[in-house]
């Protein structure tokens, strides 16, 4: 029981997998934005990841594909696949929790070059990383995800603003993660308005929030693991034509938990993406 | 004989006119309003390449504008242009059509109308 608690008691970056680093491409690179892709239209990414915290870290690859049932109502498909993940002297790898996402658009208003867009947000994450390794891959339960995204998106200046929450439900090891809220606020940058076809380059900078509610095993609160912490990020849009990469670092700005090994050292990302 | 000149005269007549027909190209100039970045404005290209009598388009960022070129001697139905633009995600602010003259390539406006 000693073993399976502290193994509980860690992992928090895992927690955070699926929320972290997906990112449909003119969103921002570690939030999420209210876009939506055309009618039919059909997106895939692939992200190169990499957490590192004072405990743990991780590489892993992270899969995705989005799909426009409209051209306001989306699906995402995302797989996380763990390259290597480190934890306390132990290593895994293998497929993590996958995720399937909706995204509503239900206000759009177009301007000549811009737009104001909001967007809904749901999602499920299914348990098909293994919970039981150590370190464990996935969070062995069923959680729920949903969220509002707001933007303004012009030639020059872009502005994303989200919240998100995150409900976990219990796994067959009554473990239930603790729910998480979190919420970004991004700005973008664009310092050359380029015309179609040529190579767009969007700088973006990013603050990042999670705020977690304490871990509950067989139904106990372990209010040491509630926490929450504030990030910084830069990152780059580089588009062009139908093909878009996004590289990105995610620092820790504010950090309060009463264990150490929750705290993050940094995030980083590197995705590309095209669509078709 | 004189029946024989009006054959000839008239086959030349429909040469003529289809030739000229042939040759005649159709453009449109769409308005379209949320043009905030070229990677989104692909979906503006995907959609308004499969509409029917399509040969090619062309999108101004700057100003907010896509042109799309009939194929020779053929029109394009301009609700279809209007729902592809629509099904991209964005929003037609006005559309044009201009017949191209065959001979000089020049442009006269042939119709206009604002879609808004």
């Amino acid at each position: 029981m000693r073993r399976s608690l502290s193994r509980w008691l860690l992992g928090l970056t895992l927690v955070l997998a699926s929320l972290q680093s997906f990112s449909y491409a003119h969103e921002p690179i570690f939030g999420i934005g209210p876009r939506t892709i055309w009618k039919n239209g059909l997106g895939l990414e692939i992200e190169a990841g990499r957490d590192q915290s004072q405990l743990e870290n991780s590489w892993a690859l992270h899969y995705e594909a989005i799909y426009g049932i409209t051209e306001n109502v989306a699906i995402t498909f995302e797989a996380p696949h763990f390259l290597e993940r480190n934890e306390g002297g132990l290593s895994q790898s293998g497929l993590g929790d996958v995720l399937l996402r909706g995204k509503w658009r239900l206000y759009r208003k177009d301007i000549p070059g811009g737009v104001y867009q909001a967007s809904l947000l749901g999602g499920v994450e299914f348990p098909t990383g293994d919970s039981h390794s150590v370190p464990r891959l996935g969070s062995g339960s069923y959680d729920y995800l949903v969220g509002a995204a707001a933007a303004y998106e012009g030639r020059t200046w872009l502005l994303f603003g989200t919240a998100r929450y995150r409900f976990n439900t219990e796994n067959d090891e009554a473990v239930k993660d603790g729910n998480v809220f979190l919420y970004d606020l991004a700005l973008g940058w664009r310092p050359v308005k380029t015309d179609y076809l040529r190579p767009d380059w969007v700088l973006m900078i990013e603050v990042n929030g999670q705020v977690f509610a304490p871990r509950e095993i067989g139904g106990t609160r372990l209010t040491i693991t509630k926490g929450s912490r504030l990030f910084g990020a830069v990152g780059l849009w580089l588009t062009y034509r139908n093909w878009a990469f996004k590289p990105g670092i995610q620092f820790p700005i504010y950090q309060n938990f009463d264990i150490g090994d929750f705290k993050s050292d940094y995030s980083a990302v590197f995705a590309v993406e095209v669509h078709f | 004989m004189l029946r024989g000149l009006m054959k000839v005269v008239v086959f030349m007549a429909v040469v003529s006119l289809i030739a000229g027909s042939a040759l005649a190209q159709t453009k449109y100039v769409i308005g379209v309003d949320g043009m905030s970045c070229p990677f989104c404005a692909f979906g503006l290209e995907k959609k308004l390449k499969k509409v029917e009598n399509v040969e090619s388009i062309s999108i101004d960022m700057g100003k907010g504008q896509v042109v799309v070129l009939a194929k020779p001697g053929a029109s394009i139905k301009e609700e279809s242009l209007r729902q592809a633009v629509k099904e991209a995600g964005f929003t037609v602010s006005s559309l044009t059509a201009m017949e191209m003259d065959p001979m000089s390539q020049k442009s006269g406006l042939r119709s206009a109308g604002d879609y808004s």
